[in-house]
């Protein structure tokens, strides 16, 4: 039977987000303008992987696409 | 990779930290959401102003504090301040006793014109309510320790969850959510996932959120220690009985530090003045520095400036933390995300609820190795993409 995932491939795209996430959370507070938009764009794109995955059809074996793979 | 040992540890960590938090996190984020929205909910009401700012010209404070002390004869000015988001606002607040920390009835006046715009009583409203629910539990002081220690435990649960993640991902692939099979299995999915990803969002504002829960001892230290040290010559001397012109105290401060803006002046009696001094809060005018306070003191029998000092570091680090709390720094695009991200939080305290419900009589060893069992439907799945994903067969087709 397959490997366990690497601790990297569990890991790797909840550290982006989190990365992402605190960059969403101190431009707003470096400056206002271009920085409150750095800050909306990374903080709603946390927000859109979530309802991409959490709102999509069950993956079937037969489909090719897995977001997960176009992540890492 | 985690030994079934260490899992279990982490695993009665995360477990018990949120069943003793769940119901007091639930009760944060539920009044957390309106409060996100307080400035707008109290505009839409018609309890906030919001007069257009005009720089450079300023009506007389004196005056704007003789309309509120002749509409409320038996109450006392407690501190006039600006909001941060109205600069074109003076507001006097008032309290029952001179060193009352709640405010007893609120004056706003137009900065420009000094015309009195809206007077009410900020402790009456659902806002209110739902304030004092959100801060103390209608408990005091201790009511926000204790929502603190609560917020402590939200953190220690948070951080073990990301432990506990790992083993149940071992075999699933990022973002999985086995919704064609059991509800349990399904909702773990979820509880995982919208944790994982919220992970980053939720600590800062857990973190902030007890940090905010020290506020007020920290203001009493800062008094006791830093103010007070400004103030001694002045210690137990009674309150002066006339006050000189708050409008010419805040000119000299303004004339002290030229390039900052006043943000409030607490009246003698008060924590942050002592009983012979206006203390002028100032504040700089960047996103940053708009939360930053450097206290300047004038003598309110004088008029005359005694001492200015900047903010201590802890003082500095509860500001900067607040704005990281509140979600209030971004205008409305981030207060949405700040909402949204919120209800999110319910949903990962909701469903956590429900997996420990359901599945709250397995043995947690059981458990572990139901995780490998679980796994197997989707793990077959995981490997033949990561086999295309080697050899350059995937992708769309």
């Amino acid at each position: 039977m397959s490997a366990s995932l690497s601790l990297e491939r569990i890991y790797g795209a909840p550290l982006a987000l989190a990365v992402l996430n605190g960059i969403g959370l101190i431009s707003a507070l470096l400056a206002d303008g271009f920085w409150d938009g750095v800050s909306w764009i990374a903080l709603s794109t946390t927000v859109a992987v979530i309802a991409w995955f959490a709102l999509r059809k069950e993956i079937k074996p037969t489909e090719r696409e897995d977001a997960s793979l176009n992540l890492t | 990779m985690l030994t079934s040992g260490t899992f279990k540890t982490w695993y009665l960590v995360h477990k018990w930290t949120s069943l003793v938090c769940t119901a007091f996190v639930l009760l944060l984020c539920l009044t957390g959401l309106p409060m996100i929205f307080a400035h707008d909910i109290e505009r839409l009401l018609g309890d906030r102003p919001y007069p257009p700012e005009m720089p450079g010209y300023s009506a007389n404070m004196d005056r704007m504090v003789e309309v509120a002390k002749a509409q409320r004869p038996d109450e006392f000015v407690r501190a006039v301040f600006q909001p941060r988001d109205t600069p074109g606002a003076w507001v006097v607040s008032m309290g029952l006793t001179p060193d009352a920390i709640d405010s007893s009835f609120l004056f706003w006046f137009d900065a420009r014109t000094g015309e009195l715009l809206l007077s009410r009583n900020p402790q009456e409203g659902v806002m209110h309510v739902v304030d004092k629910l959100h801060v103390e539990l209608f408990a005091g002081l201790p009511g926000t320790l204790f929502l603190g220690v609560m917020g402590l435990l939200f953190v220690a649960s948070i951080v073990s969850g990301v432990v506990v993640y790992g083993p149940y991902m071992r075999k699933l692939p990022f973002g999985a959510v086995r919704r064609e099979r059991a509800p349990r299995l399904k909702w773990l999915d979820l509880h995982n996932l919208l944790g994982i990803v919220t992970v980053g969002w939720v600590l800062v504002v857990g973190c902030t959120g007890v940090v905010n829960a020290l506020a007020r001892p920290t203001f009493i230290y800062w008094n006791a220690t830093e103010l007070a040290a400004m103030t001694a010559p002045w210690r137990g001397k009674p309150v002066p009985t006339t006050f000189a012109s708050l409008d010419l105290a805040v000119k000299t401060a303004r004339a002290a530090e030229p390039t900052l803006q006043p943000a409030f002046v607490s009246f003698p009696g008060q924590v942050l003045a002592g009983n012979h001094h206006y203390g002028v809060f100032m504040r700089g005018t960047t996103p940053f520095t708009l939360r930053l306070m450097k206290p300047v003191l004038i003598d309110v029998e004088t008029g005359e400036l005694t001492a200015k000092r900047d903010m201590p570091w802890y003082v500095t680090a509860l500001k900067v933390s607040q704005p990281l709390h509140f979600g209030d720094y971004g205008g409305m695009p981030l207060k949405v995300l700040w909402a949204v991200l919120d209800l999110i939080t319910i949903v990962v305290l909701g469903s956590g609820l429900y997996l420990w419900w359901v599945r709250r009589k397995t043995p947690i060893e059981a458990r572990f190795n139901l995780i490998e069992r679980e796994e197997k439907g989707f793990c077959a799945l995981a490997s033949s993409l990561e086999t295309e994903a080697a050899t350059g067969k995937g992708g769309t087709s």
